[in-house]
């Protein structure tokens, strides 16, 4: 069957299996590996997108539930062809090690700063719990959101390091 | 190492720089092993045992072979090399035959056109058995007329896999001249890695050999895995690691199984097979942290000065030897804790049994007996009416002291000043007041502190010196920026920026002028594996000697490309001693080298400091260096659930000088979140063998929620004089250190004695109710 | 063993066309958090499966006599944004427990009910506000109080072809106190090892009505009507409601399993209530 929506800004149309899941959707059919599978059962977030600016887990998701819908996964965020202020936040707090739970992580902040642009870190910790981290204990993640929320109101400036970051 | 590059100014060592994979790793562009597909690439799947203890009586895939997208099948005799996944021993077959020793060992393999074919293909194998006695408990696998687990030429008597032990003094002696002992039995369960990515792994035939991709720890372990299992030359052989989430040991030996058999189904395809695990089969059929039983006898003066203690431990290794000999010594160096004893009795012992291979888990062995060290610590202390702090505090190791295994600590022991920090970070007297009054005034509530010290032997140690070396090669380009080629991987640790950073300080650099090269067997040097919290001391230290050699070079053409006696380099500019205004970008200088020929790449060595040890009284310089670190937890325990939280935390570490303190930081961190799991609700439950509910759903790592919003981290640095810029290794001792801490705040909260891992809401409300 | 073919998943116009293809055999998905963890390990085998998650008759928050009608399509993080679920302080405690945002997007109202589990989090502020399961199947519509619906784990009283359509939530009267509480091994993410919804109402500091309801402590979630009886009159005072406290850990009737035994359960169970009971104003 025939399934449209639009994906990562881009009004698409793809041939799928009816029942396939939305994160074979994407990273098997559409070739975009950026969204991760950790565990198969929504118990880690690492498959989080967001399916019309709220998360969902792709791998709880049947594709056919993205018809019509908007669709946006790491691959589509971005901000003038750069880093977007989630990701560059992510970068300059050192909230990311392995990478792997890092596109799920940073696709609930974006979902996050949308219904709250100020978040408490109380807030944030509360926001992200369906998102595991093995490797951060969660401090750095947390740094980065707050970094982030201030980026996007625009009351910080870039934080300057020793070394800029690439 | 010479003194003055211990106490030198330096550009970028010491800094927060940016990890050099954070840009990839946010944009979702880096490459994970599920990540990576080949043309004609096929599934690999595994038909597993599911008895404990079986013969094989037939094995039917007659069924499997007629699915239309199934492509190959593999059993032992197709097997080109040895049938074994070599780790320290080779005791464990690649396919089992014969006889089936644990749940899910692999019995043969199918290659599909899709995953979906090749489950579905696996699911149509007919096993028969004939049961086999099972023994799942190491102390009744050691027990006479027990079940032969072991493979004997594996064990050294019966299911004893291997017994270690430490003799120094004179125990019972000191138990005669102590005034206060205590002596408590504590058990200690699997914790699983859980890292984020499951194992994954791709075999490709390529002219001659296989290329092997995956998420891994260790590329030249598996290089010999598959030379073996493929009956190849090692240089037809070559490992490249993906973009890697997460190992945490549980991607040392590991890979070395899953690589072996892609590799067969590859070799007898001839096509690129993919074998990636999903959550439960990673679960059922990877290594773990081994299940203890430990058994301690802790004797002091009335002063609190330590004078003996007495050890025995049980480690359940499962039913092949994999690293568990090895584990089984460093958790036999470190049983004593960092404290100095002279009478130390020790005996140690891993135990085969019918459960999945127990393996390499950050600590590797350690917090097992940490846990029992730190209870009696605190045990003693209330026993001797001394503050829990004041104990450690009196019998730390200090410079110039004895360790239990003999050696003494000629330098870098930062023990004393983690201890003094992290007591004035957390205000411990007024902390512990505080607590009284919430404990006074709360019903319901309780809250206790928890204090923690540890050791941590650095690198291999004297039972696998031969490991503890590392090659690296640096490349000047012609432009003026740097490859850094090394073995070691990046898993998550932050590795490759702070070889980077050391790299790019040693030469007079930019940070962002260097590059790793990616890790491939065929083009790096070995610089071993990346374990044991070696990576920046040793690989480091092979850095920074190619880096020594290469400046001097870069020097020795500048001066000529001057025509000057003296050059200075710095942030990639160079100039004549005293004349900086006549400085040149590098890159002109390296170009004008590459014009004139001269040689631009450069080779470091580096091998840890001599070790020694004698097996027979378990004395010797066990470790060429320790790290250390002191950490202090608050927990709140709800009196009406038995649920625990940590409130606040504070971790002080040595671990020499740290290279990129956030880095550091977030690895400090990460291991604190780790620890606190481990003390009170990682629990992987078994039923005949069987691990039940093998998902995330049953098996619970901390959230977000479940670690403090206050940590507070620090470093004393105590710099080692045989590490680059005096570092020493860190990533494994945040764990060992946390639990523990965790542990005590708990048993001081509830007024009960935890004996027993995880601190689960029902054990706590035990120790509530019985206290 | 990992169900590995796809299974197939038929789209209905509508509401009667889905109930059709329940009755041919289909099994309704709305969220999926449930069903494909479950068809996924094998454990459900349903020929195909019938995507009711977007029929707008399942989809509304409506004002409705003296309460609110909720289609049982509604997400939980729907229900929690909800203006109307605002006057019913309950729902939203026991609802923004429930696994995490991502879960709370995704799983439905309806869902958590059809699934009949004793731990289900939602169940518990259903039972408290006495709501009532509306179901719409073959021979009409019908309507069933909580209590009647659920009949064991898993459990329910649907019939062939019959699906969820809503449920009613009457407002309560006048303003008791919410007190909703999940006891788990860690704060997020976790299934409740037990759980204690209450609901009381106080004249001159001491109880003039309450209402209890339990999870994880028998086959369903658990109102405890002896207990609620025993507190009328009383302060919500922890130091005198021990016997009461212990005597709800009697009336349950737990099973012991992977996240806890028997008797934990039936301590915690009780123990609750003087948490409750500690945590509430008293007046």
């Amino acid at each position: 069957m025939r399934i449209k929506f639009v994906f990562n800004g881009r009004e698409i149309e793809v041939e799928t299996h009816p029942g396939r899941r939305l994160i074979d959707l994407l990273r098997a059919d559409l070739g975009l590996t950026g969204t991760k599978e950790g565990c198969g059962e929504g118990e880690c977030g690492a498959c989080t997108v967001l399916v019309d600016g709220k998360p969902r887990l792709s791998c709880l998701t049947a594709a056919i539930q993205a018809e019509g819908r908007e669709v946006l996964t790491i691959e589509g965020l971005r901000e003038n062809g750069g880093l977007h202020p989630i990701q560059r936040a992510f970068v300059e707090t050192a909230g990311v090690q392995c990478g792997f739970c890092t596109p799920g992580f940073i696709m609930a902040t974006y979902a996050l700063l949308k219904e709250n642009p100020d978040p408490t870190p109380e807030e944030v910790r509360a926001w992200l719990s369906g998102n595991l981290c093995r490797c951060t204990g969660y401090q750095q993640i947390v740094e980065a959101v707050l970094l982030a929320a201030k980026y996007l109101r625009g009351d910080a400036l870039r934080v300057t390091r020793n070394e800029k970051t690439p | 190492m010479a003194e003055e590059i211990l106490t030198a100014e330096t550009r970028l060592v010491g800094k927060e720089a940016a990890r050099l994979d954070a840009v990839a790793k946010v944009r979702g562009q880096a490459r994970y092993a599920d990540d990576l597909s080949f043309p004609g690439m096929l599934f690999v799947k595994a038909i597993r045992a599911d008895r404990p203890h079986a013969r094989i009586i037939t094995l039917d895939l007659s069924w499997a072979e007629r699915h239309p997208r199934v492509v190959c099948v593999v059993t032992p005799e197709d097997i080109p090399g040895e049938n074994v996944v070599p780790v320290i021993y080779r005791d464990m077959p690649l396919l089992a035959v014969g006889v089936v020793r644990y749940v899910g060992e692999p019995l043969a393999l199918i290659g599909a056109e899709t995953p979906e074919a090749a489950e579905e293909a696996a699911a149509l194998a007919q096993v028969t058995y004939e049961d086999l006695p099972a023994v799942l408990d190491p102390l009744e696998a050691i027990r006479e007329g027990a079940p032969q687990v072991a493979v004997p030429e594996a064990a050294e008597a019966g299911n004893i896999f291997t017994h270690m032990v430490i003799r120094k003094g004179d125990a019972e002696r000191g138990f005669a001249e102590a005034d206060v002992i205590v002596e408590g039995e504590y058990r200690t369960g699997y914790q699983e890695h859980a890292y984020l990515e499951p194992q994954g792994v791709i075999a490709v035939p390529e002219e001659g050999g296989m290329a092997i991709y995956g998420t891994l720890q260790c590329p030249f372990y598996v290089q010999n895995a598959v030379a073996a299992v493929l009956g190849l030359p090692l240089s037809k052989v070559r490992v490249v690691p993906t973009a890697t989430g997460g190992g945490f040991g549980g991607k040392e030996d590991v890979p070395s199984q899953l690589a072996a058999m892609a590799a067969v189904v590859a070799a007898k395809s001839g096509r690129p097979a993919k074998l990636v695990y999903d959550r439960a089969e990673d679960i059922i059929s990877t290594s773990k942290r081994h299940p203890g039983v430990i058994r301690y006898r802790t004797g002091t003066k009335r002063d609190g000065t330590l004078v003996a203690v007495e050890i025995e431990f049980y480690y359940n290794a499962g039913a092949y030897q994999t690293l568990s000999s090895a584990v089984l010594w460093r958790a036999l160096v470190h049983a004593p804790g960092p404290y100095r004893i002279p009478h130390v009795k020790v005996d140690a012992y891993s135990v085969a049994t019918n459960t999945v291979p127990c393996g390499a888990f950050r600590g590797f062995g350690s917090p097992q007996v940490i846990f029992a060290h730190e209870s009696q610590m605190d045990e003693l202390a209330g026993r001797l009416g001394m503050d829990p702090l004041e104990l450690r505090r009196k019998n730390a190791l200090r410079e110039g002291d004895e360790t239990a295994t003999g050696q003494v600590l000629t330098e870098s022991v930062g023990l004393p000043q983690a201890i003094e920090r992290a007591a004035e970070l957390c205000g411990w007297k007024g902390l512990r007041r505080e607590v009284d009054e919430f404990n006074r005034q709360k019903k319901f509530r309780r809250r206790g502190v928890g204090i923690s010290t540890v050791m941590y032997g650095v690198g291999m140690g004297a039972k696998a010196p031969l490991l503890d070396k590392a090659g690296a090669y640096l490349k000047l380009e012609a432009d003026g920026s740097v490859t850094v080629a090394v073995g070691n991987t990046e898993m998550g640790q932050g590795a490759t920026t702070v070889l980077a950073q050391i790299a790019a300080e040693t030469l007079g650099v930019k940070l962002s002028d260097v590059q790793l090269a990616p890790v491939d067997t065929s083009r790096v040097p070995d610089s071993g594996p990346t374990v044991a919290s070696r990576t920046t001391t040793v690989a480091g230290a092979a850095v920074l000697d190619a880096a020594r050699k290469l400046r001097a070079r870069v020097e020795a053409a500048a001066r000529g490309f001057f025509g000057v006696d003296e050059v200075e380099i710095s942030d990639s500019q160079v100039w004549p001693s005293g004349e900086p205004g006549k400085a040149v970008p590098l890159s002109e200088v390296a170009h004008w080298m590459w014009v004139h020929n001269w040689d631009l790449g450069a080779t470091g060595w580096a091998e840890g400091a001599p070790v020694d040890w004698d097996p027979d009284t378990g004395l010797g310089k066990a470790y060429f260096v320790y790290a250390y670190a002191c950490h202090i937890a608050e927990v709140e325990v709800d009196l009406l659930t038995g649920e625990v939280h940590v409130r606040r935390f504070w971790a002080v570490h040595d671990s020499g000088r740290i290279v990129n303190p956030a880095l550091a930081r977030g690895q400090v961190a990460g291991g604190i979140a780790q620890g606190i799991g481990y003390a009170l609700m990682e629990e992987l439950k078994s039923e005949g063998g069987r691990i039940v509910a093998p998902s995330f759903t049953a098996y619970h790592i901390p959230t977000s929620m479940d670690v403090p919003a206050e940590f507070v981290i620090e470093f004393v640095e105590a710099p080692y004089s045989g590490g680059p810029y005096g570092a020493k290794g860190l990533g494994e001792v945040p764990l060992m250190a946390a639990h523990a801490a965790v542990a005590n705040a708990v048993s001081q909260a509830t007024g009960g004695r935890l004996r027993e891992y995880p601190a689960l809401p029902e054990r706590v409300l035990e120790l509530v109710e019985g206290a | 063993m990992r169900k590995s073919g796809p299974v197939e998943i038929v789209r209905p116009k509508d509401l009667r066309e889905a109930s059709s293809l329940v009755r041919e055999g289909g099994m309704p998905l709305a969220g999926g958090t449930d069903v494909f963890v479950r068809v996924r390990k094998g454990l459900w085998d349903p020929p195909f499966l019938v995507y009711i998650g977007e029929l707008p008759q399942l989809r509304g928050i409506e004002p409705r006599e003296g309460g609110v009608e909720v289609g049982a399509a509604v997400t939980h993080a729907e229900l929690l944004r909800s203006p109307l679920a605002a006057q019913l302080p309950v729902l939203r405690l026991a609802l923004s427990t429930i696994g995490a945002p991502a879960i709370r997007e995704m799983g439905t109202i309806g869902g958590n009910v059809a699934n009949a589990s004793p731990a289900g989090d939602s169940l518990i502020p259903l039972y408290l506000l006495e709501a009532r399961v509306n179901l719409v199947g073959p021979e009409g519509e019908r309507s069933l109080p909580m209590e009647d619906f659920i009949l064991g784990p898993g459990k329910t009283a649907l019939r062939p072809g019959e699906i969820i359509r809503s449920l009613w939530i009457p407002f309560p009267e006048g303003k008791p106190l919410p007190y909703f509480r999940k006891v788990g091994r860690r704060r997020a993410l976790v299934i409740a090892v037990a759980s204690l919804g209450a609901l009381f109402w106080l004249r001159d500091g001491v109880v003039e009505k309450a209402r209890l309801a339990l999870g994880s402590v028998a086959p369903t979630v658990l109102r405890p009507r002896e207990v609620e009886k025993a507190l009328l009159g009383k302060p919500l005072d922890p130091g005198l409601l021990r016997p009461i406290a212990d005597e709800l850990s009697r009336l349950v009737n737990p099973i012991s399993d992977i996240r806890a035994t028997a008797a934990y359960r039936r301590r915690v169970a009780g123990n609750l209530l003087l948490d409750a009971a500690a945590r509430l104003p008293r007046a």
